[in-house]
């Protein structure tokens, strides 16, 4: 089936007063229609700027240095204000992390999923604010017509980032983009989320590429799986296949990091160390500073991202090795 | 009542609490500070005559009881007599104020005209021409002293261009170049005030969920943006025109020969006619007063999140 | 956004020579204090000397101008060069004593009131609100009035106006700085006021004290000049730049200059101290630094 995004060899830095940093160096990715593709990586691994390029958001200090992101084939623009070009927003839209600070605290919620209506659906104002209410209740918020006339701030939490999915998915789009939309919330209410948007990708036929630092929330959610480190796609693959049995040495720490039901396994540990200081990225693999098989050659060279079984790849010279007992 | 009326009604006590915190403030100066009578009456006044006016101006009774008769008399609107004009200071003041409130309006109407494109585009195009104009004028504002302003606008198009009387009471062109020398620095605060919002807002991460949504860039800004600016901007607003009442009408009144309220008041400073300056003093406070609660009201309108 | 800049130590603003801003500022105000020091040397004549002969000649590149009197002289003969210079000292003078006695008071009265917080701090925080909500002149005026004027009546009346804005702000700072982690773990730990406040607050104080302090003497050296001009300020024979503005006012029509002159000498001396003070925000906030950069590669790409 051909992709509905595609992203090219994508590298984005930010100009800093001390140098350019690397947020992205170089990440090709794509997403088909109805699948749910989870990205993974720690805070700072480019993941976010990945997702506000694709939706035309990157903005100076952060700037593309190359690559290309297609909508079914078509280049988008992904330079400087790119919105409003019949494809973001209206074929593929986001949720943000935090709707609190997402929602324009002036604006009335209902306000702001009407204006999507009346700006890709051509409705009326009266036949938006019926539809808008439809959405709230397809979202699982009680009371719509009532919750439409309040502000953000008159939200909890969890009924913010409702709304705010409602907004997301006013256009009807086919692919909706979810940038840690579970991280501000309680954990009762980020379960809730989590089963809310599965079961709208289910009902709606929705492509979804899901962007988390919690690998937990990728297994109950995604199709496929990209593990992202130091701004480079270091793993991929189907979901199952990967936490079955991880390629990549950084894919086996988080695992092991993350707590299973399945396994009875006794302790939970860290992968020691932080990640690489993007300014001085070392000459090898990015990951060689905090990975135990790492090699002189590891640190010589850096590995290229290579299939390593059927619809697998990863970047490492010793793929699937244990790293950690 | 509802929300807004308690809302409305604190907000007008506490406006109470300044003005009456200002009656004190000047009840302090010239009272306790100063000693009125020597400062109204010339220095070859006899005893008889300083002992009549001590008398006349209430000051043979005890503190407490003359700040009591000082709040009474401003509460009914008594202001007594100037001693200058030898006539009621509230007739003074009815007589001045317009011209005064004329200024202030045809100025900030002005400024506010100047300021919402200028500080827009200088926002939106960083760098160019628009900007550039926002930043000098701005820093002129800042730098430049009014009444300095003011008599360099007299000499360009008095003297030489002859375009616009110099100073004095009159029709529209007499209006055009104080209100200019009082709204030129006050565009360009207010431009630089909402350009640097304007460039915070856009930046914030509604603006970014706006742009994503797929609205065109006019509508990000209009609807978007500019609400949440106007909070900010209006304050600003405010801040000028109180600022314009309480001092810089004082100052482009004197250098234009305008007779409002301002130059009045330092006529009665030259002429140690201190009862008519409290006077001024009192109802500009209340005028300030009554700008703020314009502002909080409005404040609450725009903003939901504002606690009652 | 979240800026990728994850694990790269903040650094402290580097001095360059390319902040024009902050170079001009302190050129300008160099010059205003030595001009204000050297004034009896450098000033060509006595400022108060006075020479009918000598009546409202042009400067030096108009017809009728001389060397002898490179920025004309005023209706009194008086050279209009010596009075701009010894006019600085007043300015320099004013806005120096009121930012110091204001900055001092404001500054203590803010410590107290964040220290000692309940009723002192809602007393002090209430009447700096009313004397902030009447802003401006009027107040000035009053006081001048009832003490009659002079520079030190000048230096007190903007005194009593200014030192609110320094104690809301050390208030401010001082609450929000008590709030944090590590000082509120001194607290706890026993340490005593004063060295809560010597060790962790003062050094929080510093930056945005010093800043507003720039932005204040602006204000005094513009208040101070407004009052000359209105006649309530210095008094002849005394000098200073409102006081020869407010003189030149008759003759603008044919002897501009006398106007010309000395407002120039405002206009640049605050101007110094506006870019002085733009820079100092900038040094004391790496995010605004980091903002600049930004926006200047933004237009450099344009």
């Amino acid at each position: 089936m051909s992709a509905l995004l595609t992203i090219e060899d994508l590298a984005i830095e930010f100009v800093t007063r001390r140098g350019n940093v690397p947020a992205v160096r170089g990440v090709s990715l794509h997403v088909t229609p109805g699948e749910s593709l989870g990205l993974v990586g720690e805070s700072g691994s480019g993941k976010s700027v990945l997702a506000h390029t694709v939706m035309g958001l990157l903005r100076l200090p952060g700037r593309v240095r190359r690559g290309q992101v297609r909508w079914k084939g078509e280049a988008l623009s992904i330079e400087g204000h790119a919105g409003n070009d019949g494809v973001r927003g209206r074929q593929m839209s986001i949720v943000f992390q935090d709707a609190l600070a997402a929602l324009n605290p002036l604006l009335t919620v209902g306000r702001q999923i009407e204006e999507v209506l009346e700006q890709h659906r051509n409705l009326s104002r009266s036949a938006a604010r019926e539809r808008a209410t439809e959405l709230l209740t397809l979202v699982g918020i009680p009371d719509p017509a009532l919750r439409l006339r309040g502000y953000p701030h008159e939200f909890s939490g969890g009924m913010r980032q409702r709304a705010m999915i409602a907004m997301a998915l006013a256009a009807e789009p086919q692919l909706l983009i979810a940038d840690e939309p579970t991280t501000a919330l309680d954990v009762t209410i980020q379960a809730q989320i989590i089963y809310l948007l599965r079961d709208l990708q289910a009902r709606l036929g929705l492509a979804m590429l899901f962007i988390t630092h919690d690998l937990g929330v990728i297994a109950a959610m995604c199709d496929r799986l990209a593990v992202i480190y130091a701004g480079r796609i270091v793993e991929s693959g189907p979901a199952s296949e990967v936490f079955a049995r991880p390629a990549h040495p950084y894919t086996m720490g988080l695992l092991r990091s993350t707590p299973r039901l399945d396994t009875d396994r006794e302790r939970l540990t860290s992968v020691d160390g932080s990640p690489p200081e993007l300014l001085d990225l070392p000459v090898g693999c990015a990951f060689a500073l905090r990975c135990p098989l790492a090699d002189a050659r590891c640190r010589a060279e850096d590995p290229r991202l290579n299939d390593v079984a059927t619809g697998r790849t990863a970047a490492c010279f010793r793929p699937f090795t244990p790293a950690w007992p | 009542m509802n929300e807004f009326g308690w809302f409305f009604v604190r907000r007008v006590l506490q406006g109470a609490v300044v003005v009456l915190g200002v009656t004190a403030l000047v009840f302090v100066f010239t009272r306790l500070i100063g000693d009125p009578v020597a400062i109204m009456l010339p220095l070859e006044a006899t005893e008889a005559e300083r002992a009549q006016l001590r008398a006349y101006l209430g000051l043979d009774r005890s503190l407490g009881l003359q700040f009591l008769e000082f709040l009474r008399q401003l509460t009914v609107l008594e202001f007594g007599d100037s001693f200058w004009q030898r006539r009621p200071n509230v007739e003074i003041i009815v007589e001045r104020l317009p011209w005064t409130l004329l200024l202030v309006g045809a100025s900030m109407t002005l400024a506010v005209v100047l300021a919402l494109p200028l500080g827009t585009i200088a926002a939106l195009y960083p760098g160019r021409l628009p900007d550039r104009l926002t930043s000098f004028l701005s820093l002129a504002g800042l730098s430049i002293p009014l009444f300095w302003l003011g008599l360099m606008l007299i000499f360009l198009f008095a003297a030489k261009l002859q375009w616009l009387p110099s100073s004095g009471p009159g029709g529209l062109a007499h209006l055009v170049l104080p209100s200019v020398t009082l709204a030129l620095p006050a565009a360009g605060r207010i431009a630089m005030l909402l350009r640097s919002t304007l460039i915070d807002e856009l930046n914030a991460p509604y603006v970014r969920t706006a742009i994503a949504k797929g609205l065109p860039a006019r509508r990000v800004i209009t609807v978007h943006t500019f609400i949440n600016a106007a909070v900010p901007v209006l304050t600003m607003i405010g801040w000028e025109v109180t600022r314009a009442l309480a001092g810089y009408t004082i100052v482009v009144e004197t250098v234009f020969a305008w007779p409002g309220l301002g130059l009045v008041a330092v006529q009665a400073i030259q002429r140690d006619d201190l009862v008519l300056v409290q006077a001024i003093v009192f109802v500009v406070a209340i005028l300030v007063v009554a700008v703020n609660l314009l502002l909080d009201v409005a404040h609450r309108l725009i903003d939901p999140r504002v606690k009652l | 956004m979240s800026v990728a800049v994850t694990g790269v130590a903040p650094r402290r603003h580097r001095w360059r020579w390319r902040d024009q801003a902050a170079v001009i500022g302190l050129g300008l105000l160099a010059l205003l204090v030595a001009t204000a020091i050297l004034a009896p040397e450098l000033a060509p004549f006595d400022p108060t000397a006075i020479s009918i002969r000598e009546r409202l000649r042009p400067p030096v590149w108009l017809d009728g101008g001389s060397w002898r009197h490179p920025f004309g002289t005023d209706h009194l003969g008086r050279d209009v060069l010596s009075r701009v210079i010894f006019g600085t000292r007043v300015s320099l003078i004013a806005g120096v004593s009121v930012v110091a006695i204001a900055g001092v008071f404001g500054t203590v009265v803010g410590l107290v009131a964040g220290f000692v917080g309940g009723r002192f701090d809602a007393l002090v925080m209430r009447w700096v609100e009313v004397h902030v909500a009447f802003p401006g002149l009027l107040l000035a005026l009053l006081i001048i009035a009832v003490l009659d004027p002079s520079l030190l009546t000048v230096i007190i009346a903007l005194s009593i106006n200014g030192w609110m804005v320094f104690a809301r702000l050390v208030r401010n700072i001082v609450l929000s700085t008590r709030a944090l982690p590590y000082v509120e773990a001194a607290e706890v730990i026993g340490c005593r006021p004063p060295r809560v406040i010597f060790r962790h607050i003062l050094p929080n104080l510093a930056a945005p004290v010093m800043t507003l302090a720039v932005l204040e003497f602006a204000r005094v050296v513009l208040a101070e000049a407004a009052l000359s001009f209105l006649g309530v300020g210095i008094q002849p024979p005394a000098t200073s730049w409102g006081l020869d503005v407010a003189g030149g006012r008759n003759y603008l029509f044919n002897a501009w200059w006398l106007v010309t002159f000395p407002g120039l000498a405002i206009t640049f001396t605050v101007l110094g101290v506006n870019f002085l003070a733009s820079w100092l925000r900038v040094v004391f906030d790496p995010h605004e630094g980091e903002k600049r950069f930004a926006r200047s590669v933004a237009n450099r790409e344009s």
